[in-house]
């Protein structure tokens, strides 16, 4: 059975429909991209995932043992006005659902582990405030990590971030799925930083959900489909590169 | 300066002013860490409106002003926590509707009500030299209350207040944990409002926990700063307010916002001294 599976679901808000139809599913194990531009639902679509959202049709089911999530959100949401240190944080989630103390105990050993592990020790005993926008990403990473899960969300983590920082963050990502088999559901505007990483892809166009395994979605056919646009994708050196064929300029060099 | 101290709190009035002044101030001060933090600082103006209209009620059907209070507080905080959800009104829009409700149907009630001129007074201003020793009782009892639950889910209110969607995601009932905050506010407010108005309330609430989160980024030093300030504040505004001949409510209210007035600029100068150089390439 699937880990998660999307049937003929209506996404929205009141009266207003966002998705529409949504079909798709996510494997145990998978990394699976969710590509839209700003505004088409695709945090909307996350939230559905999380339950934060419901459907106004459609079914939406996860495993009967529904697998222990870490949600990473957009970083606007953290409101750095709280006077937390890194390493607080961290603590502070573990304590939320083990029970202890925040102050005045020994610090759990998962929270030196984790900061570790996204390697951000050195910015354990920052305030929140003091953080970049790419330190402040990594931390909500570490604070999703703290709590053991087997599938990991992540809505727009490398927005905002410049080409090096989001390829790192990216990698850091794809280590985790392999080294930790970790399910990854992860939302982005950025189609090309998913290939070679992404095993399934939902791409979202005018309300539609269109998904598949990575091999069959990026092709010409199908991209040019989805976006109703003529679309190319073509291999160099061993890369998988994608363009509109409007940009191509005849006797160009 | 101690004889003078031991005569004025030899007075039962001024003891029990103290001790509203020390538990309620104390109270509103550690809670009002979390209304800045939450920014809800306008839902802490509005809910001494609406408390208010539950003192004015308890007025007009002349019961127990304590009871009207935290009726009026608890109904105010389930109200406007809920409102806003699922309407086309953001829930500021619901707010600034309940203060203009709260501050004009309580005057309504109290010029209709048989009530004497001075409850009338009491009711915006509040009477602090004239609370009793069950009014000390109850804003402890307030305060030992609020302390137990947060010190018994301090985790789990801090993590749903920081962020409740990641919370949610996490299993943790965050409504749940907002209905504790709101409720100790509501109950907060109420007692010390029944005793002491709403201006000494909502300065209480503000002041100290602002000092606090001005002069640190320690979420314990914040906590014990704001308490001690309103403490402090309570009885420097009090000890003011009977040597100077002054109003007791408003003396205090003014001193729980002193702290902030010295706290800001002095933070400003201790961070100019210890960074230097980015004051300067901020001034540039």
């Amino acid at each position: 059975m699937e880990l998660l599976q999307f049937e003929g679901v209506d996404l929205g808000y009141g009266r207003d429909v966002v998705l529409r139809g949504v079909n798709m599913r996510v494997g145990r194990g998978d990394f699976f991209g969710l590509v839209g531009p700003n505004g088409s639902g695709k945090s909307t679509l996350l939230k559905a995932m999380l339950g934060l959202v419901k459907s106004q049709a459609g079914e939406i089911r996860w495993h009967p043992r529904v697998p222990k999530r870490g949600y990473v959100p957009q970083r606007e949401q953290i409101d750095p006005i709280w006077p937390m240190r890194v390493r607080d944080l961290l603590r502070l989630t573990l304590c939320s659902l083990r029970g202890g103390r925040l102050f005045g105990e020994r610090e759990p050993a998962a929270v030196p582990a984790t900061m570790e592990m996204i390697e951000i020790e050195h910015l354990a005993n920052q305030t929140l405030d003091t953080l970049s926008g790419g330190e402040m990403q990594r931390v909500l990473l570490a604070r999703a990590l703290i709590v053991e899960p087997e599938v990991l969300l992540l809505d727009e983590p490398t927005a905002a971030m410049d080409l090096v920082a989001s390829q790192k963050y990216l990698s850091v990502i794809t280590r985790l799925h392999h080294e930790c088999d970790v399910t990854v559901i992860i939302v982005t505007h950025d189609l090309p930083s998913l290939i070679g990483r992404a095993h399934r892809l939902g791409i979202i166009q005018h309300g539609h959900v269109h998904s598949g395994l990575a091999g069959e979605m990026l092709t010409s056919e199908k991209l040019s489909d989805i976006y109703k646009e003529p679309m190319m994708v073509k291999k160099l050196d061993g890369h998988t590169v994608i363009f509109r064929q409007a940009e191509i300029v005849p006797g160009a060099r | 300066m101690i004889s003078t101290l031991l005569e004025m709190y030899s007075f039962p009035f001024m003891q029990n002013a103290l001790l509203v002044g020390v538990f309620g101030g104390g109270l509103l001060a550690f809670l009002g860490v979390f209304v800045h933090l939450r920014r809800i600082v306008f839902l802490g103006a509005a809910l001494p409106q609406i408390v208010g209209t539950g003192i004015a009620l308890a007025v007009f059907f002349s019961v127990s002003l304590l009871w009207g209070a935290v009726l009026g507080g608890l109904a105010g905080v389930l109200t406007l926590s809920f409102a806003g959800r699922n309407s086309h009104l953001p829930p500021d829009g619901w707010i600034g509707l309940a203060f203009a409700a709260g501050s004009s149907v309580a005057i309504v009630l109290v010029a209709l009500s048989p009530a004497p001129d001075g409850t009338v007074l009491r009711f915006f201003t509040g009477d602090i030299l004239g609370t009793s020793r069950a009014d000390a009782g109850w804003a402890l009892v307030a305060a030992v209350v609020v302390a137990l639950l947060f010190r018994l889910f301090w985790s789990k209110i801090v993590i749903t207040g920081f962020d409740p969607v990641m919370s949610a995601t996490l299993g943790l009932r965050v409504h749940l944990w907002d209905a504790v905050v709101f409720v100790s506010l509501g109950s907060g407010l109420a007692v010390v409002m029944n005793t002491a108005g709403g201006m000494l309330a909502f300065s209480m609430l503000v002041g100290p926990a602002a000092a606090g989160l001005v002069l640190s980024r320690s979420f314990p030093v914040i906590i014990v700063t704001a308490v001690i300030t309103g403490i402090l504040a309570s009885f420097c505004g009090l000890t003011a307010s009977f040597l100077f001949d002054l109003p007791g409510g408003p003396t205090m209210a003014a001193a729980a916002l002193t702290p902030i007035v010295i706290a800001w600029p002095l933070k400003r100068c201790l961070s100019r001294r210890r960074h230097p150089a980015a004051e300067s390439e901020q001034g540039a």
